[in-house]
């Protein structure tokens, strides 16, 4: 490529993962569109109603609509709030919520993709290069852990209102992320056991033989749970959705603030669509699609995945009302973690039973 | 042994309970709507749907019994220019409640319900049926 | 004993925080203001303030002549409107002593149904909307759609019917009727299994509603509970079958209970009684006698008192009527179920947690155009 002969090494890498982090970050923003798109049609089909159906056909424009509804409303910031702090707050969880993005195998699906061109356009192929989410050797790890400053972020966007029900609402809302946290990671633990690797190429290609979720099933479903409940969704939402009495968290967000954050949460949604499908389901592996599509399989199945998981979020959103808080956090401390212990050992079996079955390397 | 057996059947109807939820708000996802797209679709009334009133002027006599039922005398006989009948009722459709009671008690069945539920107007005249827009309310719905 | 200084607010303690469940409620129940005191989640103490939509009924009742009056009384419950016609009409025919003829009787016992069933979706809709499962208001309202078509084919009205005359009913069966009505029946009842498997099978909704006890069935006497509320704690009490009136004795129905008087139980009474209606309604199309369905009646009542009550979708709706001799009423007295159930959440809501709140009230079902009337 041209920047290789003219870029010392190092700059070169910066600009390798800076075009893969702006690729990966609006492949992310396109998908949390979809994203709401799909949650409003899902939904609204699962009430036996249309969901938006006059911008666009099929309401696909009703998103974009939407959106500049919402940035172009006044930003009204309460008058004894923090004002630095309340406008930056909802800056600082859409990038914290952001930038995950660039870990997880992104890059990899828009550059393949892009690969389907290389007949027409043979440079295309340098492009390959370009993938940076496989050089994190432990991906899964930095993911929780960026995601863990959610929950201090939630509670100070509620403490920032200068509204005592606000505060409440933070304070359930970080209590419930804190504490979902600790059966998640003992999950994922459980799925490292079994890879001995924390980077997501690697648990992909381990997969191989045989998907994790029939090694592992109580994994997948105690994952399933616990990443509901981190995203704030139905059955788990009481802090966000109109928390009857006590009110949500971002209630005092109006216009751009309130954009950014319902951003950041169908990211994470979104992005632990894409875990699922990459820890339990064999992420891009798939039978080769034919013909001059074969670089697109490995995208396509990937998504293919993504897109059930999210399809499936959506369903249980329909299907379930909500938990109360504190029924909420006894189901977590009583069920969960005794849970998600028990589903480590049961890992650890599991692990020997299948390297001597020869189904993992 | 009973206890196990109570965890046992309180595991099963979680997980079956969760499932059949989720079955149950899947199965909607494959059937055919009942909604229709409002403006461009509508519902058929039924025939004995009470919408808004029009007068026949050829059969009213101009007794007034539409008036003195009326509940919330929104009813008012006035002398009608055309002269046949003498008097002929003149409607606010604002007050009317639609309740038919005008129409059941008119003797020669002059007064009558329509299907026309769409009438809009900018004054509170416009909703006020005057003897020359009562006997033609389909004119005023609006298209 | 209930004693009212228990439900007082005076509460000297500064642990204590009083909210406000304001007249603007996220489900659609209608304007009611609650006045909860809690100390940390649990509630000790509640205050009722209504009024929002009070209209002047009964003094409106006092202003108009007996055969204006029905089609007023429909809008009390706009969501259940049959039944409050029902009543006045029953209570001008008690003190007329007037005769009404079978096929109305029939006509009656079908529109009663047909509104229950109606009723009961609605309270399915706003219950699914409080407990935060917005699937069970959309499918709730969709049902109640097919019901209230089946009752624009009968009365010409989508909920503010206007069908009941002393003496009958205001018209007859329109042509295709039994089809129509077997339809929709069917169509409700392939939904109601949905229903069963969305809630009262469904781990978190019952994880929500069934520790929510609210009153044993004592308890509930003593509070002066009727309908279904007190059919949830155990009684098998139901005007239909204890006084029975119209031709409900002649008709086969169980009465369902619940056990313990929880909010699950509440809410799987009403299911039940929603099969139970479309057996009734199914018994009532067969076995509706030719004949007129109207008799004539006076204007107006000669003087005299008259109380009747017919077993709302919410309990037991009762009219009181004085008559003078004039062709006004001198005072009419409605007796609302639903407003002795709201009243007594005071005393129901004591010891209960701040999160209840909400499927307690979806639960007791209130209708604010009744309790305010």
């Amino acid at each position: 490529m041209i920047t290789e002969l003219y870029l010392p090494p190092f700059l070169y890498d910066i600009f390798k993962s800076a075009v893969a982090t702006i690729i990966a970050i609006v492949f992310t923003l396109l998908n949390v569109i979809i994203f709401i798109y799909a949650e409003r049609k899902v939904w609204a089909r699962s009430m036996q109603r249309m969901g938006p159906t006059y911008v666009g056909k099929w309401g696909s424009l009703q998103l974009i609509a939407d959106l500049i509804k919402l940035l172009s409303k006044e930003i009204i910031v309460p008058s004894k709030a923090n004002r630095v702090a309340f406008l930056l707050l909802p800056i600082l969880v859409a990038i914290v919520s952001l930038m995950i993005a660039i870990i997880l195998p992104y890059d990899y699906v828009v550059f393949y993709t892009l690969q389907i061109f290389q007949p027409l356009i043979p440079s295309v192929s340098y492009l390959t290069k370009f993938v940076v989410s496989n050089s994190f050797t432990a991906g899964l790890f930095i993911i929780y852990v960026v995601l863990g400053l959610n929950p201090v972020l939630i509670l100070l966007t509620g403490w920032v209102s200068n509204n005592k029900y606000t505060v409440v609402g933070g304070f359930r809302a970080a209590a419930q992320l804190l504490s979902f946290e600790i059966p998640l990671l003992v999950v994922i633990a459980s799925v490292v056991v079994l890879t001995n690797s924390l980077n997501l190429y690697d648990i992909v290609n381990m997969q191989q033989k045989v998907w994790f979720v029939i090694v592992a099933p109580l994994a997948f479903i105690l994952f399933l749970i616990t990443t509901l409940a981190e995203g704030e969704r139905t059955p788990f939402d009481i802090p966000d959705a109109e928390s009857e009495i006590i009110a949500g968290w971002n209630t005092e967000y109006s216009a751009a603030p309130y954009a950014l954050l319902l951003m950041g949460m169908y990211a994470r949604a979104f992005f632990s669509a894409t875990l699922i499908a990459i820890l339990f389901f064999g992420g891009w592996l798939g039978p080769t699609l034919p013909g001059f599509l074969a670089p697109f399989s490995g995208p396509f199945w990937l998504m293919l995945k993504t897109y059930f998981f999210m399809i499936l979020f959506i369903v249980i959103r329909a299907a379930f009302p909500r938990y109360r808080i504190d029924q909420l956090l006894s189901l977590n401390w009583t069920k969960l973690l005794p849970l998600s212990i028990v589903n480590l050992i049961l890992v650890v079996i599991a692990k020997y039973i299948v390297l001597s079955l020869g189904l993992i390397s | 042994m009973s206890r196990v057996r109570e965890i046992f059947n309180a595991v099963y109807r979680i997980i079956y309970g969760s499932l059949v939820a989720t079955y149950a708000a899947t199965k909607y996802l494959f059937l055919r709507r009942p909604t229709i797209e409002y403006p461009t679709q509508t519902i058929q009334f039924t025939e004995r749907y009470r919408g808004a009133l029009e007068v026949d002027d050829n059969l009213c006599v101009g007794c007034g019994i539409c008036a003195k039922v009326c509940p919330n005398t929104c009813i008012f006989m006035v002398p009608y220019e055309r002269g046949n009948p003498a008097m002929i009722p003149e409607i606010d459709l604002q007050h009317c409640m639609y309740c038919g009671l005008c129409v059941d008690y008119c003797p020669p069945g002059a007064i009558y319900h329509t299907h026309v539920v769409k009438i809009v107007g900018f004054k509170r005249s416009d909703l006020y049926l005057s003897q020359e827009k009562v006997t033609n309310v389909q004119e005023l719905e609006y298209k | 004993m209930v004693n009212d200084q228990q439900t007082s607010l005076e509460s000297k303690d500064i642990r204590t925080l009083t909210i406000n469940v304001g007249p603007q409620h996220p489900s659609t129940h209608g304007p009611m203001d609650i006045v909860v005191t809690i100390e940390g989640e649990t509630i000790i103490g509640a205050d009722v303030k209504l009024g929002y939509i009070h209209r002047g009924i009964e003094k409106l009742c006092e202003l108009r002549n007996f055969f204006q009056i029905p089609v007023y009384l429909n809008r009390l419950c706009y969501v259940s409107g049959m039944f409050w016609e029902y009543g006045f009409v029953k209570a001008v025919e008690e003190i007329m002593n007037q005769k009404v003829p079978e096929r109305a009787e029939w006509l009656r016992v079908i529109a009663c149904e047909l509104t229950r069933i109606a009723s009961h979706m609605i309270f399915f809709a706003s219950f699914g909307a409080d407990v935060g499962n917005l699937t069970l208001y959309s499918w709730g309202i969709r049902d109640r759609d097919r019901i209230i078509d089946v009752l624009e084919l009968l009365s010409g009205q989508r909920m503010t019917f206007g069908y009941f005359r002393v003496g009958g009913v205001r018209y007859d069966v329109p042509v295709g009727f039994e089809d129509n009505i077997e339809k929709s029946l069917r169509y409700v009842e392939s939904h109601l299994r949905d229903y069963e498997r969305l809630t009262v099978e469904n781990p978190v909704f019952i994880a929500r509603t069934e520790n929510i006890i609210l009153a044993d069935s004592s308890k509930a006497l003593e509070l002066g509970w009727t309908g279904p509320l007190l059919r949830a704690t155990g009684l098998k009490r139901d005007l239909r079958r204890d006084e029975p009136y119209a031709v409900y004795d002649t008709i086969d129905f169980e009465i369902p209970t619940g056990k313990r008087g929880s909010v699950l139980d509440t809410f799987y009474v009403r299911i039940e009684e929603v099969k139970e209606s479309i057996k009734i309604v199914r018994q009532a199309i067969k076995r509706i006698p030719s004949g007129p369905f109207q008799h004539r009646a006076l204007l107006y009542p000669p003087p005299g008192i008259g109380y009747a009550h017919v077993e709302d979708s919410r309990g037991e709706c009762g009219y009181m009527i004085v008559s003078d001799g004039s062709p006004k009423p001198y005072r009419v007295k409605i007796r609302s179920p639903a407003y002795v159930h709201v009243m007594s959440l005071p005393y129901i809501l004591k010891g209960l947690k701040l999160a209840d709140l909400y499927a307690v009230i979806g639960a007791i079902d209130p209708c604010l155009g009744e309790i305010d009337r």
